[in-house]
């Protein structure tokens, strides 16, 4: 019983010193160490539907430099890039580059209804004479898995399925720079120069992506 | 209505003048009956004649869907400065006012995991120096998914203006244009433009000060921005490999935190922070410096804020700390 007695208070210090410790030494996570895809390493793999109902997955394009555009044409920003031609001038230079290149556009949006999300987005790529698999994330987990934070989001990964660059479209959020820096053009030109990709990484700029609750 | 000394005195849009009544949105207005001042809370003298929302839903097939929102029907933006004339060789203050609808917000200069911030360019007289956009201190809204930085309900920009030596006797035209984001589950942009018109006064003077509900509003405002890290009791700046240490009196806030800015190539890793012994409080800032993501001409640096408690009243300091080049030395 003496024991008991000498060791309660023992334990309620512990407990309040731990307290204290958890309290005190506060840690702020700014969100640095949250991504999963990370240069230098893996893409994350993933299979989606796109908007016709095609099944994609990433091993289905290796050998193939693959550029992917969180897109989402409710957000301002990204009209900007579809409505200055940006996107298409990227695909164009893409295009004289070779064969070996493929623009895929993922669509994480679920703040709207799946059909709204679907129609929205094969409406407004047509209408901006495009045409290019627009891949549907709705549940959010592909998004979330290459930290995917603003529509645009540029990845892009080489033939080895290796992610070498990702971040802002271009340093120009309106889309109306004629002499823009394409963060994602100088990241395919140096990669097709056996180079490494400088700058492999800059802050996305953009609308939040809408993802869906995660459960 | 008695609006004192309110903008209509210093700011002038040209069709608009007279009428109060909330900016007009270029792609949408026409027909549209002018809506009361005020509706969004905040002082109903604040006229906002002098601000033009330009819609940016674009033309032809780009256009705006029927029903779909645009900024300006969520803000409005008026223009503003804090006298109400200018003196020779002083310095004085334009400010842009976004007002938001409730739960919608706008950014800070360094948004966060999304969003933008705005981007105002003010034309002002030859002679007129014009310097860097200041930044009260923001808010932070945080969803499961991300963290901004912004503001709700009320936003006030303000831009530092230096006036030569020697005036011209005619009023004094600056010309402000303003785009800025908008978001509440969908993000939208807005443009603003307007002018604010001064009159020159004699040199020696001391030009009044804007009064009345602006004046308010301004005080309000700038009594948020950002102080030197020097002016906070006893800090001390220290520099490890990888990690910056603040310590510096808590001024008996028991919370504080910092804001990081973006720098090109600097990555900020986590942040801790703990109270010390006798009201002091160490934070350790966790960083990187990617020399392959540095900008050309960029410093490498650590910049941001450092928060005391976490009311928008509570006090901010501004934190910038150069770092070395990775390849020119290695620590």
């Amino acid at each position: 019983m003496n024991t008991r007695r000498r060791l309660f208070p023992a334990i309620t210090l512990g407990l309040v010193a731990l307290a204290a410790a958890a309290i005190g030494a506060n840690a702020q996570n700014t969100g640095a160490t949250k991504a999963t895809a990370k240069i230098g390493q893996a893409a994350p793999a993933w299979t989606m539907v796109d908007t016709n109902g095609k099944s994609h997955s990433l091993a289905d394009f290796k050998g193939k430099v693959v550029v992917m555009e969180w897109y989402n044409p409710g957000c301002p920003y990204v009209r900007n890039i579809y409505e200055n031609r940006r996107v298409h001038a990227m695909i164009s230079e893409m295009k004289k580059m070779g064969d070996n290149y493929v623009y895929l556009l993922v669509n994480s949006t679920a703040n709207i209804s799946r059909d709204d999300m679907v129609k929205q987005s094969t409406e407004y790529l047509r209408k901006a004479e495009l045409d290019m698999p627009i891949l549907v994330d709705y549940d959010g987990k592909v998004g979330r898995s290459f930290d995917a934070r603003t529509t645009p989001h540029m990845f892009v990964i080489d033939e080895t399925g290796v992610l070498r660059y990702h971040g802002a479209f271009s340093d120009d959020n309106t889309g109306k720079k004629a002499d823009a820096t394409l963060y994602v053009l100088n990241a395919l030109r140096q990669m097709k120069a056996g180079e490494s990709v400088s700058p492999d990484y800059v802050r996305p700029w953009g609308c939040s992506v809408k993802y869906a609750s995660a459960n | 209505m008695d609006c004192g000394m309110s903008l209509d005195r210093n700011t002038v849009a040209p069709g608009l003048a007279g009428q109060d009544r909330p900016a007009a949105d270029s792609a949408s207005d026409a027909g549209r009956g002018g809506r009361t001042s005020g509706r969004w809370g905040g002082p109903r003298c604040l006229r906002w004649t002098a601000a033009v929302i330009v819609g940016i839903s674009g033309f032809g097939w780009w256009s705006r869907e029927a029903g779909a929102q645009i900024a300006s029907d969520v803000s409005r933006v008026g223009f503003v400065a804090d006298v109400q004339a200018v003196v020779p060789e002083t310095l004085f203050h334009l400010a842009v006012v976004v007002r938001l609808r409730d739960g919608w917000h706008t950014y800070w200069e360094h948004p966060g995991d999304s969003g933008a911030p705005p981007v105002i360019d003010v034309e002002a007289p030859d002679g007129f120096t014009v310097g860097a956009v200041r930044f009260p201190r923001p808010e932070t809204f945080s969803t499961p998914e991300e963290t901004t930085f912004g503001y709700a309900r009320e936003a006030v920009f303000f831009i530092p203006v230096s006036a030569p030596v020697v005036l011209p006797s005619s009023p004094l035209r600056f010309r402000i244009r303003c785009t800025y984001l908008v978001c509440l589950g969908q993000c939208l942009i807005g443009e603003a433009s307007g002018e604010v018109l001064l009159p020159p006064a004699a040199a020696g003077t001391t030009a009044a000060r804007t009064a009345g509900p602006d004046g308010d509003l301004l005080d309000r405002h700038f009594r948020r921005l950002p102080q030197p890290i020097e002016r906070l009791s006893g800090i001390t700046l220290q520099r490890e490999p990888g990690a910056l240490i603040a310590s510096g009196s808590t001024g008996g806030f028991t919370r504080m935190r910092f804001l990081p800015s973006e720098v090109s190539g600097v990555v900020i890793g986590d942040v801790h922070t703990t109270p010390g012994s006798e009201g002091r409080f160490t934070l350790r800032i966790q960083y990187e410096v990617r020399a392959q993501n540095l900008m050309p001409g960029t410093v490498p640096a650590i910049r941001g804020l450092l928060l005391l408690g976490d009311r928008p009243d509570d006090p901010a300091y501004q934190v910038h700390v150069p770092l070395p080049h990775p390849n020119q030395t290695k620590e």
